[in-house]
């Protein structure tokens, strides 16, 4: 038996046989049944469509065994940096709300896909140059996963109100180009580093909807 | 891999060619925005990435799927002569 069976029946038992001697076996299923409609019924009813909370006929103490549900562990992305070493980074402003699906404090989502796996590893591509990379690769000044959500936060919330942004739309994607008036990156891959990794005050998102698609600093 | 330059869509990612293990098709691939052609000419609508998958353009399928390899120099030559 249950720690709260053992609790409930220690409890009833010595009332049922005083309702027994006072009441009969009639009345003593009338209380039950009385109890049963009071639990089973009326206490719910009274607390959902009321909002009044009504005493409870036994109270048990289950705290050892039962705890308040945790929220979801946020994730805590993991990338490696150019020399191979782990850089752990705390991402709990991010809220999870479906399978490997985030939701930033601006709103944006984070959702699978891209050929990093999810749009956060993708995004965690940009903390770190590539050199090797055809073209440019924008890089943030910062390897810290939260600053960088932050950051990309901050240039959602411009790009909405229109403020120092310039939007492309074609068909489902919208490009924002927004220019953050400070240095956040620099400019890297192949061609960053011809021209000895120029700063990058500019952030460019890609969006579709509320999902992030790529975030990177940039000099346009 | 082969590249055919810059993606005109987010100004940054690397097109590349790609052969999709379904279709077979080659289709050029941001690498950064994942918006995808079914052939060299990039003025025309892309397909872009849908919520959880990269769709080929030609057929649908997904690019994550296996049997998708990068193109090999053969089959850029002949995705850069198709329109």
């Amino acid at each position: 038996m249950s720690r709260k069976s053992q609790q409930v029946a220690n409890s009833v038992g010595p009332l049922l046989k005083q309702a027994q001697k006072k009441f009969g076996v009639a009345g003593l299923l009338g209380l039950m049944a009385a109890a049963l409609l009071y639990v089973a019924v009326i206490q719910p009813w009274a607390e959902q469509r009321l909002g009044v909370s009504l005493p409870t006929l036994i109270e048990v103490d289950d705290s050892p065994t039962t705890k308040p549900a945790l929220p979801e562990a946020p994730p805590r992305e993991t990338s490696k940096a150019a020399d191979g070493r782990d850089e752990g980074g705390d991402l709990s402003v991010l809220t999870a709300v479906g399978r490997d699906t985030y939701r930033s404090p601006a709103g944006l989502r984070y959702t699978r896909g891209s050929q990093h796996g999810t749009r956060l590893a993708h995004l965690m591509s940009h903390a770190h140059d590539d050199p090797d990379r055809v073209g440019q690769h924008g890089v943030y000044d910062t390897t810290d996963p939260a600053t960088i959500v932050l950051l990309v936060d901050e240039a959602y919330r411009k790009a909405l109100a229109g403020a120092n942004t310039k939007a492309e739309r074609e068909g489902d994607q919208t490009v924002y180009t927004v220019d953050m008036k400070r240095r956040v990156g620099y400019v890297g891959g192949q061609s960053g580093n011809r021209r000895g990794r120029p700063p990058a005050d500019h952030l460019r998102l890609v969006v579709q909807g509320d999902r992030l698609i790529t975030a990177f600093p940039l000099r346009p | 891999m082969v590249s055919i330059g810059t993606c005109r869509l987010c100004g940054a990612g690397s097109l590349e060619l790609w052969r999709c293990g379904v279709c077979r098709r080659v289709v050029a691939l941001c690498q950064e925005c994942d918006s995808a052609w079914p052939s060299s000419d990039t003025s025309l609508r892309p397909s872009y990435s849908s919520e959880h998958d990269m769709p080929c353009p030609g057929c649908r399928a997904s690019l994550n799927a296996n049997g998708t390899r990068p193109a090999t120099e053969e089959e850029a030559a002949a995705f850069l002569t198709r329109r």
